[in-house]
């Protein structure tokens, strides 16, 4: 089995002993449960594509050698850092955690096959953050506006009007609250 | 001998099995700050900075009702580790560094750690199968903050986590199972290895496997991608509902064996727990474990199940220290300890015998 780490505990990978681990892999061996723990990188380049994969391969007996050799990385390597934060690519490796928000698109390419192993998914099914839900229809009611306006539905269109106008009131509010409660 | 037996055989309504499988429901929201760089990235001072404003939001945070904040770098070793055993706080966190901490609500059974791994570790724990209260109080404490604080979040990605191993949801919801039975018969490792086949994390809560101390054990989801938090808790439901099944038909069998395995296997236990000098952290929640079989059995009083899962805690070394009120070498812990059960526990007893 392959998952995410508790992340309650630094631990080093077990293959490149460099990075520190963000992935552990139940191992069974001879009947017996062990815990291996990787970075994210050596978890990608062993090719862990899903958790049903690598626990059919872990009871299959079919393992990779423990503590063998240097991992050859597949992960494309990306020069420039990330423009917010300054963090590298390299700096990511060595701790398998990212330095801010921007990152994620920064490094994007690097994190794609990650998030393919560790969630089996890449696209995001949760719920939405107040702020979001009030964007989202932002967005949907502009584009009925337009629509309104082409098609000369005046009365709809200063309806779609008065609620844009409320729900922009709405989002410069959450924006005051958040500059304002939190002054970091 | 004979009455031990007898009591031993009779059958346990499910329900009263259900109620001794399921011991705690948690749920951690990871959550950051928009526009700050991670934690473990950020600079000392903004980091102070962050935790100054979480921990004055979070103290006057009304779904809280009486918060206690913790500033990991005032604390003694030992109240760390006291935290952490309770599992208030992670091990990362109890090694403090500037700007660290937690905020504890013990009415509520709400924690937030500040500065972890990322700037909010908001937590909700809560005894039994209780996922969805615990889900709920921690939305609305999580839409509390929302109202001062805008998080780190993408519509396609979803909340943006230091490790990417959490992002999406930010969501590990996690369910704590005594699954005696299971590890007795020997079946523990064949059931772990099914589920984790069907992509959950089942581990011992203390060590792992067959070696799970006190026959604690862990679920826990492991995506917070591609599955929205509802769909997430429903499946740990479903999970925590086959294993209860699993331990109760477990136990039901343990009772028919034409071999006196429990009764074995609790007598083994009590000799144990009359008699050791000496018991390290993991001998004495197998006591505790065997100990709580043994009265749903019959073939133990004098005690009841809540209170010795109580102790599962006062038994790890820090809750301990604090009961001797002082520093104990690992040696001088084992001494104390085996003592300090058989003092608790002194009107335990075995039954049916002369
Ligand atoms: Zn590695
Ligand atoms: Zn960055």
């Amino acid at each position: 089995m392959i998952g995410a780490f508790s992340g309650s505990r630094l631990v080093k990978c077990e293959f490149c002993h460099v990075n520190e681990a963000c992935v552990e892999v139940q191992q069974i061996t001879d009947g017996c449960l062990r815990e291996v723990h990787m970075c994210a990188g050596c978890a990608a380049a062993k090719g862990f594509k899903s958790p049903v994969d690598l626990a059919g391969l872990l009871i299959g007996g079919g393992l990779f050698p423990l503590g063998g050799d240097e991992p050859e990385l597949a992960v494309p390597e990306s020069t420039a850092g990330c423009p917010v934060c300054h963090m590298r690519a390299a700096d990511f490796r060595k701790t398998s955690r990212l330095g801010c928000a921007h990152c994620y698109e920064t490094f994007a390419g690097l994190l794609k096959p990650m998030l393919e192993s560790m969630h089996r998914a890449t696209v995001y099914e949760g719920k939405q953050p107040v702020r979001e839900d009030v964007r989202g229809e932002l967005s949907g009611l502009k584009a009925s506006l337009a629509k309104a306006i082409r098609a000369e539905a005046y009365e709809e269109a200063a309806g779609l009007r008065d609620r844009i106008r409320v729900l922009e009131l709405a989002d410069a509010c959450l924006d005051g609250a958040a500059h304002e409660g939190v002054p970091v | 001998m004979r009455a031990g037996m007898d009591t031993a055989q009779q059958e346990l309504p499910a329900a009263s099995v259900a109620g001794k499988v399921v011991v705690s429901s948690r749920i951690r929201l990871a959550r950051n700050l928009h526009g700050k760089a991670f934690p473990g990235w950020a600079g000392a001072r903004e980091r102070q900075r962050v935790f100054e404003a979480l921990s004055q939001l979070l103290m006057d945070e009304g779904q809280l009702v009486n918060p206690v904040l913790f500033e990991i770098d005032t604390l003694d070793p030992l109240e760390r580790e006291i935290l952490r055993e309770r599992h208030l706080i992670s091990t990362e966190l109890a090694a403090g560094g500037g700007g660290t901490g937690c905020v504890h609500d013990d009415a509520t059974g709400l924690v937030a750690m500040i500065n972890e791994e990322d700037h909010l570790r908001l937590q909700a724990l809560r005894p039994g199968l209780e996922l969805e209260g615990a889900w709920q109080a921690l939305r609305r404490l999580e839409a509390g903050l929302e109202r001062h604080v805008a998080y780190a979040f993408s519509p396609t990605l979803g909340y943006l986590t230091a490790c990417p191993s959490n992002v999406g949801t930010g969501m590990r919801a996690s369910v704590m199972l005594h699954l005696p039975g299971l590890k007795l018969l020997g079946e523990v490792d064949q059931v772990v290895r099914g589920l984790n086949r069907m992509g959950f994390a089942v581990r011992g809560a203390f060590g792992e496997g067959s070696e799970a101390s006190g026959s604690l054990f862990q679920v826990s989801n492991q995506a917070t991608l591609g599955i929205s938090e509802d769909a997430t808790l429903q499946r740990i439901s479903g999970i925590v509902q086959v294993l209860v099944t699993l331990e109760g038909q477990a136990r039901q069998r343990l009772r028919e064996l034409p071999m006196p395995r429990l009764l074995d296997h609790v007598g083994r236990i009590f000799g144990v727990f009359s008699h050791a000098a000496m018991l390290t952290a993991g001998e004495a929640m197998d006591i505790l474990s065997g100990l709580m079989l043994g009265i749903e059995s019959g073939m133990i009083t004098g005690a009841d199940g809540g209170s010795l899962e109580n102790m599962m805690w006062t038994v790890q070394p820090g809750h301990l220290q604090r009961e001797a009120r002082r520093a104990l070498s690992a040696l001088e812990r084992d001494v104390f300890r085996a003592g300090y059960l058989r003092g608790v526990l002194s009107n335990v007893q075995r039954t049916g015998q002369q």
